[in-house]
């Protein structure tokens, strides 16, 4: 039912509490994993600051994504890792839709999430616009 | 990683589709399966309008949960099925915190769905309240 298992990241630790759950389901359905990271190229209207920050940005996206697959390796799953650059919900969905995704794990509170009240904007449109399920962690009980 | 999977139902073609991602995930995780129907007794809701037609709501309930018991069974999935009364979000919140349900698959677009672009309010209000995880599905395009 799944064979390709997107986890996307924003390098937040809020973020990687969705990876165990992904890999737990790639091993479940032997599914590859896919993990992405989005440059998020709206932070500020002006392209030269854009020029001068995207670098730094890829380096951590590079960073957040690489912490993923070595765990993803550990567990012998077969992965794929991308660092788009645009909106990251846009990215998101695009992505889905160009790489046949079968599910996609995210929390639901990312970077600015205020914990359980909001739902992280990014999952929120990914969660309306995907084409295929899309499982949600939530802060867990506390 | 699961050992109880709830499935809530409003037995509409919506909530179908989340039937066969949860039979499969039961399998595959030898969880079992529960399938909850919430009979909405807010004011206003239409078993509240229709007090008199409050045991037609439950039958309704009930043959959309045995029905997906019994899909569950005949995939060799262990389930049960149950009808509860009160605020749809709420007591399928309250029904995974009693019965330590572990994920909650629901589709996307519930009886009044309109289209992939709007989610079902009661999967919405799950999503935003729920402290385990959820997997919604939508139609199958």
């Amino acid at each position: 039912m799944y064979s390709k298992i997107l986890v996307p990241t924003d390098g937040s630790s809020e973020a990687e509490q969705a990876v165990d759950y992904a890999l737990d389901l790639a091993e479940r359905y032997d599914a590859e994993v896919h993990v992405v990271y989005v440059v998020d190229d709206s932070v500020t209207p002006e392209k030269e600051l854009m020029d001068s920050i995207r670098g730094e940005f890829r380096r951590r996206g590079e960073e957040a994504t690489e912490r993923i697959l070595e765990k993803a390796r550990l567990k012998n799953l077969e992965t794929v890792r991308e660092i788009a650059e645009g909106v990251p919900s846009e990215q998101i969905v695009d992505y889905i839709d160009e790489n046949s995704i079968d599910l996609t794990v995210m929390s639901t509170h990312g970077r600015t999430g205020l914990k359980r009240v909001l739902m992280g904007s990014t999952t929120e449109r990914v969660l309306r616009e995907s084409s295929s399920p899309v499982m949600t962690i939530g802060p867990g009980k506390e | 990683m699961y050992d109880k999977i709830l499935v809530p139902t409003d037995g509409s073609e919506g909530a179908e589709v989340a039937v066969e991602h949860a039979i499969d995930l039961a399998k595959k995780y030898d969880a079992e399966l529960h399938a909850v129907y919430v009979v909405d007794v807010r004011a206003g809701s239409a078993a509240d309008m229709w007090a008199n037609l409050l045991s037609e709501f439950e039958e309704i309930g009930e043959e959309a949960t045995e029905g997906i018991k019994t899909r569950a069974r005949e995939a060799g999935v262990k389930a049960v099925a149950e009808v509860v009364r009160g605020i749809p979000h709420r007591e399928i919140n309250d029904y995974a915190g009693e019965n330590s349900v572990d994920l909650i698959v629901m589709g996307t677009h519930g009886r009044s769905g309109l289209d992939r672009i709007l989610l079902g309010s009661v999967t919405e209000k799950v999503v935003r309240t729920s402290e385990i995880p959820v997997l919604t599905v939508g139609r199958e395009e």
